[in-house]
């Protein structure tokens, strides 16, 4: 289908472990689908797979249409999937400001001789980018400290900059790997009322996460993994009920 | 606020005590040390770029130098070139040198990298002593002088000045702007660069190759400060020192680095009876740099700066603005 971002009978081994076996999601426009399992069942490898960062075994991953299976990671950000990281991956050395304009990296249209020479059009992208990525950092939350070194930032803080700085990269659609983790309950509602915007907004969200009551709270699909393969998918209704997902997750 | 001024001022005073330097000292000695500096900086203020920025550790630009001065020689000497024309074609040898070093070694893990620039410098000192229908070995070259008003020893000063004043213009916007970010997105978290689409390799290749322009820009002016070269002036020691004057001046801030340089040129020259252990000094203050702010100069005296201007840091509360952010993402281009 097109305008999707999807994920066919993907496999993934390391060594002799099937990490991911045969795996298939489709993440739509405008929806926030959940990604649930133990620990060890292959959600955040999915997620590598999908956003570039693994080799990929088998399968294909399929963005509106085109096979973007063997892409790197660069290309698949610049068409528009964005991501955040377990452990937060940002530029310590650099304010948080700058950390969210990195994200409009790839609108950046002025060379390299341009940059030096503080060309108009150099001068011009700079300050809507900086319009763009404080906007984006007051919307999730962060527009007092967009001052302040990003390693000054608590963890917590750290989890909503690296959204911010997807979101500064205007994508389709966005990965979000375990973004409650450390979050206090005010915190996690805010993580919430975000990833509604994003959806209402037409983005597709794909949401990692350990924190079952959140991601059946937020998202309108659900998928479940258990030990690399996929064990139930469907609405969240459908996956909260269902009694495999009971049994290895929800019930143990 | 009052740090936004202080870093202005302080570089126009200090320009200012550049421009005039002239006036200030009639000896010609500090005039010659205070245009080696200006020369080294011309190389070292983009090799910052790429050491402190880029997180590249080259050790061997030094044998760019080398290639700028030689050129320089031969094309505005026995070729009888128009000195600017040859002190630009040096530049632009030294960039495609640049370009065919980087392509294969860019790829390297940093380790390597650096190996493989310490061997281009370890080569090209080689080449410059064996090549002689080239460079005439160990015997040297005479270099040219540019035409006046540059031929006079203050007026090949303001060259320099004027030059180096231009490249520190052109290093400090590549720093404040996307290229700058990216760079240091790219040194700090490779991860997170490519998340953003940082093209990693050909950002590196073209802050090498723009670092390999302005070191042969900088060993043409080298070899007419110099008035002569010979093979043993471009050892692969001078390489390290460069390197060297980063680490002193701390990586990844555009003034810092200069301090290095500054030291570099100034302590081989000015101790007189000490010339020897000029080396010894350079090490000693490596030492202690490494040993008590391994941040460097530049680190220094930031973290002297945030001490005058403490803030308030309070724990981060997130408070979204959601009608913003709802904006802030609709807006779609």
């Amino acid at each position: 289908m097109s305008g999707t971002l999807e994920a066919r009978g993907v496999i993934k081994r390391f060594g002799g472990l099937v990490a991911v076996d045969n795996v298939s999601l489709e993440l739509r426009p405008g929806e926030v689908h959940g990604l649930i399992g133990p620990n060890g069942s292959g959600k955040t490898t999915l997620l590598n797979l999908i956003s570039g960062y693994y080799p990929i075994d088998g399968g294909h991953i399929v963005l509106g249409g085109a096979d973007i299976t063997r892409k790197p990671v660069r290309e698949r950000a610049r068409a528009g999937v964005a991501r955040t990281f377990q452990t937060p991956k940002l530029v310590l050395s650099l304010p948080v400001l700058d950390n969210a304009m990195l994200g409009g990296w790839p609108d950046v249209r002025s060379g390299f001789l341009e940059t030096a020479l503080s060309a108009p059009r150099t001068r011009r992208e700079e300050a809507e980018l900086r319009e763009r990525a404080a906007a984006m950092l007051r919307g999730v939350g962060l527009g007092r400290v967009m001052d302040r070194r990003a390693d000054l930032l608590e963890h917590t803080a750290q989890r909503f900059l690296e959204i911010a700085r997807a979101l500064t990269l205007r994508p389709k659609f966005v990965l979000l790997d375990e973004p409650a983790g450390g979050l206090t309950v005010a915190e996690i509602d805010h993580l919430g009322a975000i990833i509604g915007v994003m959806r209402d907004a037409g983005i597709g969200v794909l949401l990692v996460e350990h924190h079952t009551d959140f991601v059946f709270r937020v998202c309108d699909r659900v998928t479940a993994l258990n030990l690399g393969r996929m064990i139930a998918h469907g609405s969240a209704q459908h996956v909260r009920n269902d009694p495999d997902v009971i049994r290895v997750y929800l019930g143990a | 606020m009052k740090a936004n001024y202080l870093k202005p001022a302080i570089v126009a005073v200090f320009a200012l005590f550049a421009a005039l330097l002239p006036y200030i000292t009639g000896n010609i000695y500090y005039l010659h040390v205070a245009t080696i500096i200006g020369v080294y900086w011309v190389l070292i203020a983009t090799l910052n770029l790429l050491v402190g920025f880029t997180g590249q550790l080259s050790v061997g630009h030094v044998g760019l130098l080398a290639i700028g001065a030689y050129a320089f020689c031969l094309l505005a000497g026995s070729q009888g070139w128009n000195p600017f024309l040859a002190l630009l074609t040096g530049g632009v040898i030294c960039a495609v040198i640049g370009l065919l070093l980087g392509l294969p070694s860019l790829r390297l893990p940093g380790f390597y990298f650096a190996m493989a620039t310490l061997a281009f410098g370890l080569i090209v000192a080689e080449l410059a002593l064996a090549e002689q229908w080239l460079t005439n070995g160990s015997v040297g070259m005479a270099a040219p002088s540019f035409p006046a008003p540059f031929d006079t020893p203050w007026g090949f000063y303001w060259l320099v000045l004027g030059i180096a004043a231009f490249v520190t213009w052109l290093t400090w916007n590549l720093s404040r702007f996307m290229w700058g970010r990216a760079m240091v997105a790219l040194r700090d978290s490779t991860v997170a660069a490519s998340s953003v689409a940082i093209p990693i390799y050909l950002t590196k290749l073209v802050v090498f190759v723009f670092s390999g322009f302005t070191a042969g820009i900088a060993g043409g002016l080298y070899a007419t400060s110099q008035s002569y070269i010979t093979p043993d002036a471009f050892i692969v020691n001078l390489g390290i020192y460069f390197f060297v004057a980063i680490i002193i001046g701390g990586r990844g801030v555009i003034i810092g680095p200069f301090i290095g340089a500054a030291v570099l040129a100034a302590i081989p020259e000015l101790v007189g009876p000490l010339a020897k252990y000029g080396t010894f000094f350079y090490g000693v203050i490596l030492l202690i740099v490494v040993l008590v702010i391994p941040g460097g100069f530049g680190e220094l005296i930031d973290r002297v700066a945030e001490k005058l201007h403490r803030r308030e840091q309070a724990a981060t509360r997130i408070e979204p603005d959601l009608a913003q952010l709802r904006t802030a993402i609709g807006r779609r281009a």
